[in-house]
């Protein structure tokens, strides 16, 4: 299993992973994997965990298509890859949340109607 | 709490050993596994580097190397994208029609129909020389291995054998119309400009990440 959640629904975040990697991005101006993973862990109290078996292959895929970039600085005796959003990215991420919040509105109609 | 350059070392050269050859994706890793260990430490694991390591790579090792994998496979498709944008550029364009002029003029002045023997040999040719090259400047120079440039290599044997299973497909050599010959070359050359601006860009590129860092 790539994407740990506590409870048996990782296929429904697994669907959601590059939503989420482009909305922490455009939220703070650069991250690294490690730091993406923590953030996630952090803001779903440890309902989501990210593995790195996961993680990378979705930001190289971002990278492949154009919408991230990458930086790379010496921290801690070591080199650490940084990804920020391209112009593209920026877009895209918008577009991104926007479906997500239609699919999100679309299921709560399914199954709560009276809180759509 | 914070790892010693020895213990980043030792980091980088498990993962080197476990077949992580290409640096730009190593880093990425003994990052991630240095990030992981020092947050152990912080959290209060008492053992000492080399145990957290341990333990740490029998829990995540498959994990970890399934990126190796997915990494090379972007960097495929990446070069492949880049090569095609490359191709349109107008070096390319350029070679294509100089090469297709140059083939028509010759042969209104020679019979260069002994082209048609030699245009599936000569890209093997370069390939072994370049890549006999390559790796022996590696060996000498003791210089680090960059996916994207390695993969060009993957890409350029590719394009290679698609080149050639046409050219039997179609039986070309006993097509007398030359110019089929001439459009073949001249693209296969145009192929070799554009894989060369893709090289030259992600030099540049790999330059500017990495030269004044390490």
């Amino acid at each position: 299993m790539y994407i740990c959640a506590t409870m048996s629904n990782s296929k429904l975040y697994k669907g959601s992973l590059n939503t989420i990697i482009l909305k922490l991005l455009n939220e703070n101006d650069k991250m690294y994997g490690y730091e993406i993973t923590q953030k996630v862990k952090e803001l779903t109290k440890g309902e989501l965990k990210i593995t790195e078996g996961a993680l990378y292959p979705a930001l190289h895929k971002l990278e492949a298509q154009g919408l991230l970039d990458v930086e790379v600085a010496k921290v801690d005796n070591r080199l650490r890859k940084y990804y920020k959003l391209t112009e593209n990215g920026t877009k895209e991420t918008a577009n991104k949340l926007e479906e997500l919040a239609e699919y999100i509105k679309t299921m709560q109609a399914l199954v709560n109607p009276k809180l759509a | 709490m914070k790892l010693t350059k020895e213990d980043i070392q030792f980091i980088d050269q498990y993962l080197e050993n476990s077949d992580v050859v290409h640096v730009d994706i190593r880093m990425e890793m003994t990052d991630h596994v240095a990030s992981e260990i020092e947050a152990m430490m912080v959290g209060g694991d008492q053992r000492a580097f080399y145990f957290i390591f341990k333990d740490y790579m029998v829990a995540n090792k498959h994990s970890l190397l399934s990126n190796n994998k997915s990494f090379i496979k972007a960097t495929d498709k990446q070069l492949s994208l880049s090569i095609f944008k490359a191709l349109l550029k107008w070096p390319s364009l350029l070679t294509f029609f100089i090469c297709m002029l140059l083939f028509t003029s010759l042969n209104m002045v020679t019979n260069i129909s002994v082209l048609k023997s030699w245009v599936g040999v000569l890209p093997l040719i370069g390939f072994v020389f370049f890549g006999v090259i390559y790796f022996v400047q590696l060996k000498w120079f003791k210089l680090e291995r960059f996916s994207a440039l390695e993969r060009m290599g993957f890409i350029y044997v590719m394009a290679f054998h698609l080149f050639h299973l046409c050219w039997n497909i179609s039986n070309f050599k006993k097509v007398e119309n030359n110019y089929v010959v001439y459009i073949l070359s001249s693209l296969a050359l145009a192929l070799l400009v554009a894989m060369v601006l893709v090289v030259k860009s992600r030099i540049s590129e790999y330059q500017n990440r990495f030269e004044k860092l390490v």
